[in-house]
């Protein structure tokens, strides 16, 4: 019985070396199962101190602070900061743009990758990360509906799981990216960490309203925006006749030079207003360049939050 | 050569292609895209369409300056319609290739495009049809060649080494050279009358250059008009379909006659119009400017009628018709063989029209020639002679019948008409005209009217019928009647004579108290009276009638000559067969008025006599006609034309020709073929008919004539617009500028003006607002297209840190 590994490819040599030394802390607090390196707004037991409360019957004696009752004579309880794990959710856009593969994207394996591999390398480095540090991850696949949906979980088969999940998965489909964040947000336990990786190729008002469905489940959200450097720049010369991912049947044949214009215009404020809607919501924001290594962006952000 | 415009898609082309090898792309980013391509899309497809439209018409200027288009006077449909309708094909062509990604539109353009172009070529076809029409074969066709060989194509214009008619003869072989070898040539030589060569339309090229080599330039006018006239029948004889008329000319409006609507329509029902009616080519040569030139143009005499008994005035006049100032050594009179000379001239400026007077006495009676000539050398050498023939009579016999011999002389009624034709009577003097009186009762001892040229009946009552009757046939031959009917007269006879210009009707008796009518001066407009009727020469008007008839005039072909202050006619005339008869009111003598008191009675008596007796009756000096026919003897008359005799011509040139001698219902006739000119004709009359002709032979035994040249041809007034509009009503006239025009035109290609340079200037403008167009265009679109979108960096690694994981790696 030989088993097939060609998911670890996910996981590739050349960055495992700067995953290692990485972890993933969750900023707020978490609300979890199993005790980790992560607050949990519930106080239980811990070595770190969290607030006095003042006695009321039925409290156990053990947490009476003798030493504040020498003191005041009075009778007050302490209460733990209960450390709880972190339960990450990574939600992938499988959708067809996310096919898209520049000339400038960066290799792993020897390969160019497209913005969807780099997301999926991404995605399974963080649940990786997360799994070895003891946190929950999940993964959350969608294209024009959800995909795949692998609740967050610690145990050790996870990562398994999740890049097995993640090597099937190919783009396809068109997206509709609002509906089915507010989908993803409802399904989501609440007071986790989301992880979107996305082009977010949908209409900005409405990605960040559903971006607010994630905060007011009081989820944590960082966002990775995955960008080719063709999509930046619009570098095209010629005649030009763009097939769209999502639609085949969609078709553009243009001269490229008479809408660069335009078009960088409409993207800059579309990235623009992304990026200030991410700020307000208090989401993280990673602009994510196909050109850039991910793990280099994934550490880098991770030196960041540290 | 329209084949060109194909060029017009080589834009479209690339284009197309450039579309067609397009680079395919998967693109994620569509929303971006569809986004930018809805704000910016009406504006590309504005530049692109422009920008293509521009282009294409850059190529398809090209392609028809290259095709060289002419605009061809005839026609507005080359330029009006055609070269704005491709104009505007290409460019909707050019805008429907621009967008091609508007399927509805651009199908909406091609199909305009399309309807566009095919309606040029409609208009194209259309006129090439009407090309066809015109020229049908191919080039093969029948041509007239009409050449002026008037007086003035002798000249020179600006010194050049040829003169205009050897010009005209160079130009005509050019045109036969180089024309289709079916074409069918008639040619025709312009003079005062068309001399068609070949009347039939020949294709033989060395018989028209032998042709071409026998014309000669002739003298007097072109007539523009007969020269058309006998084309077009010369035309109708060819077996093409095509007809052409071109005429070589100097372009002298004289002879056109185009201010006469009614002989231009003949002319233009006249012309073979089957498929369709000839063009006329006027190929114009340059009139001579500065032009030197002196010419006599006419000779003149004091007196119509002109004797053997005394001296004549005879009027030179001159005429300088050039733009530069001339004096003439002299100027020279010849008559038979003697020589007046003048040289007593001064400068002639321009304009200027001088009379120089000689004056002769003619011995011999017969026909005489005079010819003037002004001896100097300037542009134009043949006008400088004029010749005219005249005949001079010795004796004019005219038989008086006295209706009132009375014994004492002034009673008599012939009296003061014997004294008024005869006044040198009294002194013995010969004169001119011998008066024979016969009382009226010895009128049946007349043997014969013959070697009478006037019969004058004064107041006689009637006539005895055999009387009566042969002096009807004498007029009917040719003699003069004059009645001057008195109180004797019997109407009835003369209400019933054949003869007689008028019925007598009343008998008006004027009281003595009453106011007594006199002839109306106004009313005196016949030739046969208009002499006495100038109010400054004539004492007619103190006439005062004391008893008239009152004539009535109608139902004989009568005309009133004069009337008198009441209305009632006072001189009637009429023709009966070739005589003349004239009628009076009254008789011309005391009884019925004061008329032989008046100082005119002695003229009018004269102009009367010469009237009816018409001494001139030859007329020896013609305008030119169609064919040169001279009437030679008006009384000898016969029911058909049936050819007489043929006699021998010396033509102005010198040359001999035939002259036919036709007996008409109009007299006898001489008709000379071989085309006419202006100058002098000698008929050699054989010695047998001499005594028919006495009166008007040389005494070398010929009859001489002239043909006029007219004062007009030596002036040198071109055809205006206006004429030559005027004949575009009947024809439609081209005036090709060069023989290279015409051949364009026989050859059926439009041609004109050329509007390649138009075209030209054109493109070179559409080059420029390409040009500016582009470039607008791509500064346009490169605004903004520079803009760096700061992604990754903003929050991405820095370089730094980059280099720190590098070192991790390793």
């Amino acid at each position: 019985m030989s088993r097939d590994t060609s998911y670890m490819d996910l996981l590739p040599a050349e960055s495992t070396s700067i995953l290692a030394r990485l972890e993933f802390l969750a900023r707020g607090k978490k609300e979890g199962s199993i005790s980790g390196r992560h607050r949990s707004p519930k106080k239980g037991f811990s070595v770190e101190f969290a607030e006095h409360r003042e006695y009321a019957p039925g409290d156990d004696l053990r947490n009476l602070d003798w030493r504040v009752y020498g003191k005041s004579d009075r009778y007050y309880i302490k209460q733990y900061v209960e450390e709880t794990n972190l339960r990450a959710t990574i939600v992938l856009d499988a959708s067809g743009s996310m096919a898209y593969r520049g000339e400038h994207a960066s290799e792993v394996n020897s390969r160019r990758v497209s913005k969807f591999e780099q997301g999926r390398y991404l995605a399974a480095a963080l649940a990786h990360l997360f799994v070895r540090q003891q946190d929950a991850a999940g993964l959350v696949t969608f294209d024009t509906e959800i995909r795949a949906y692998h609740r967050a979980a610690a145990k050790h088969s996870q990562t398994h799981q999740i890049l097995t999940e993640l090597h099937n998965t190919n783009p396809r489909g068109e997206t509709d990216l609002a509906p089915i964040l507010h989908e993803v947000a409802e399904r989501i336990p609440q007071r986790g960490l989301v992880i979107l990786i996305s082009d977010l190729f949908d209409s900005p008002d409405e990605i960040l309203e559903a971006l607010h469905h994630f905060r007011y489940r009081n989820h944590e959200l960082v966002i990775f925006h995955i960008m080719a450097e063709e999509e930046l720049t619009f570098p095209f010369k010629k005649f030009s006749h763009f097939r769209d991912l999502e639609q085949p049947k969609n078709r553009i044949r243009i001269e490229p030079d008479t809408i660069r214009a335009a078009y960088l215009e409409k993207l800059r404020a579309f990235v623009d207003q992304i990026e200030i809607g991410c700020g307000k919501l208090q989401a993280d924001y990673i602009p994510l360049n196909t050109k850039l290594k991910f793990e280099q962006v994934l550490s880098h952000y991770l030196a960041q939050r540290k | 050569m329209l084949f060109g415009l194909v060029g017009v898609a080589i834009p479209v082309v690339i284009h197309l292609f450039n579309r067609k090898s397009a680079h395919s792309t998967d693109w994620g980013a569509m929303q971006f895209l569809t986004d930018s391509m809805a704000s910016r899309t009406r504006r590309i497809q504005l530049e692109d369409a422009l920008l293509m439209a521009t282009r294409c018409l850059i190529f398809g200027m090209i392609a028809l300056a290259l095709a060289r288009p002419f605009a061809p006077p005839g026609s507005t449909i080359p330029y009006a319609v055609v070269l704005p309708a491709l104009l505007i094909g290409i460019s909707l062509f050019a805008v429907a290739s621009a967008l091609w990604q508007n399927r509805k539109l651009r199908a909406w353009l091609l199909f305009a495009s399309a309807a566009i172009f095919l309606l040029t070529g409609v208009a194209i076809f259309y006129e090439n049809y009407l090309n066809l029409r015109r020229l049908s074969g191919a080039g093969e066709q029948d041509i007239a060649l009409i050449i002026d060989a008037s007086t003035s194509m002798s000249a020179r214009p600006d010194a050049a080494q040829q003169s205009n008619f050897e010009r005209a003869i160079e130009e005509a072989r050019d045109i036969i050279l180089k024309s289709g070898s079916h074409s069918a040539f008639t040619i025709i030589a312009a003079g005062p009358s068309p001399l068609v060569r070949n009347p039939i339309p020949w294709t033989d090229r060395s018989e028209l250059n032998d042709l071409l080599d026998t014309l000669a330039p002739s003298d007097g006018q072109m007539r523009g008009y007969q020269a058309v006239l006998a084309a077009s029948h010369a035309l109708a004889a060819g077996d093409h379909e095509g007809k052409q008329i071109i005429v070589i000319t100097d372009g002298q409006d004289i002879g056109w006659q185009a201010d006469d609507a009614a002989s231009w329509e003949f002319l233009a029902s006249e012309l073979p119009d089957r498929p369709h009616k000839p063009q006329l080519l006027i190929r114009q040569l340059p009139l001579p400017n500065p032009f030197r030139n002196l010419a006599v143009t006419g000779i003149e005499f004091s007196r119509d009628v002109i004797g053997v008994d005394r001296e004549v005035q005879i009027q030179v006049t001159l005429e300088n018709t050039g733009t530069e100032a001339v004096t003439p050594n002299s100027v020279q009179l010849r008559i038979g063989n003697q020589t007046l000379t003048d040289t007593s001239l001064g400068q002639f400026p321009p304009g200027l029209e001088n009379t120089l007077t000689f004056n002769h006495h003619f011995h011999q009676s017969g026909a005489q020639v005079l010819t003037a000539v002004a001896d100097l050398s300037d542009d134009l050498a043949m006008d400088n002679s004029f010749s005219t023939a005249i005949p001079i009579i010795d004796r004019l016999g005219v038989l008086i019948i006295d209706g009132n011999p009375a014994p004492r002389f002034f009673a008599r009624a012939s009296a003061f008409v014997e004294l008024a034709l005869a006044p040198g009577m009294l002194a013995q003097q010969a004169h001119l005209i011998e008066p024979t009186i016969v009382p009226a009762p010895q009128i049946v001892s007349i043997q014969s009217f013959e070697g009478y040229q006037a019969i004058i009946l004064a107041d006689v009552p009637r006539l005895p019928a055999p009387i009566a009757r042969e002096l009807s046939d004498y007029v009917k031959r040719g003699g003069g009647l004059l009645i001057a009917p008195g109180r004797r007269a019997i109407p009835a006879f003369y209400n019933s004579w054949e003869p007689s210009p008028a019925q007598l009707g009343k008998f008006t008796i004027v009281d003595q108290d009453q106011l007594a009518p006199a002839p109306s001066l106004a009313t005196f407009t016949h030739p046969a009276v208009r002499k006495v009727g100038t109010p400054d020469q004539s004492d007619f008007a103190s006439l005062k009638m004391a008893a008239y008839w009152q004539l009535d005039t109608t139902d004989r072909g009568t005309a009133v000559a004069a009337k008198l202050d009441t209305g009632q006619a006072f001189v009637a005339v009429r023709t009966l067969g070739a005589g003349k008869v004239i009628m009076t009111n009254c008789s011309l003598d005391t009884q019925s008025s004061n008329i032989a008191s008046r100082e005119s009675f002695l003229p009018f008596v004269h102009e009367l006599v010469y009237h009816i007796a018409d001494p001139n009756a030859l007329q020896l000096n013609l305008n030119p006609t169609a064919d040169l026919s001279l009437p030679i003897d008006p009384s000898a008359t016969s029911t058909k034309d049936q050819s007489v005799d043929t006699y021998t011509v010396t033509d102005p040139r010198g040359q001999l020709r035939q002259a036919e001698i036709l007996s008409t219902p109009q007299g006898t006739i001489a008709r000379i073929s071989g085309g006419t000119m202006a100058g002098l004709y000698e008929i050699e009359i054989p010695d047998v008919a001499r005594e028919q002709f006495a009166t008007v032979l040389t005494s070398a035994g010929t009859l001489p004539f002239t043909v006029i040249r007219p004062a007009e041809e030596s002036r040198l007034e071109p055809l205006t617009r206006a004429e030559i509009a005027f004949m575009s009503r009947y024809f439609e006239v081209l005036q090709p500028a060069s023989t290279k025009d015409v051949h364009t035109i026989l050859a059926g290609r439009s041609y004109g003006r050329e509007l390649w340079k138009h075209l030209a200037l054109g493109v070179l403008f559409l080059l420029i607002v390409e040009v500016a167009l582009a470039r607008w265009i791509a500064t346009k679109r490169k605004t903004g297209s520079q803009e760096v979108i700061d992604f990754e960096t903003r929050r991405g690694p820095k370089k730094q840190f980059q280099e720190q994981l590098k070192k991790i790696k390793a």
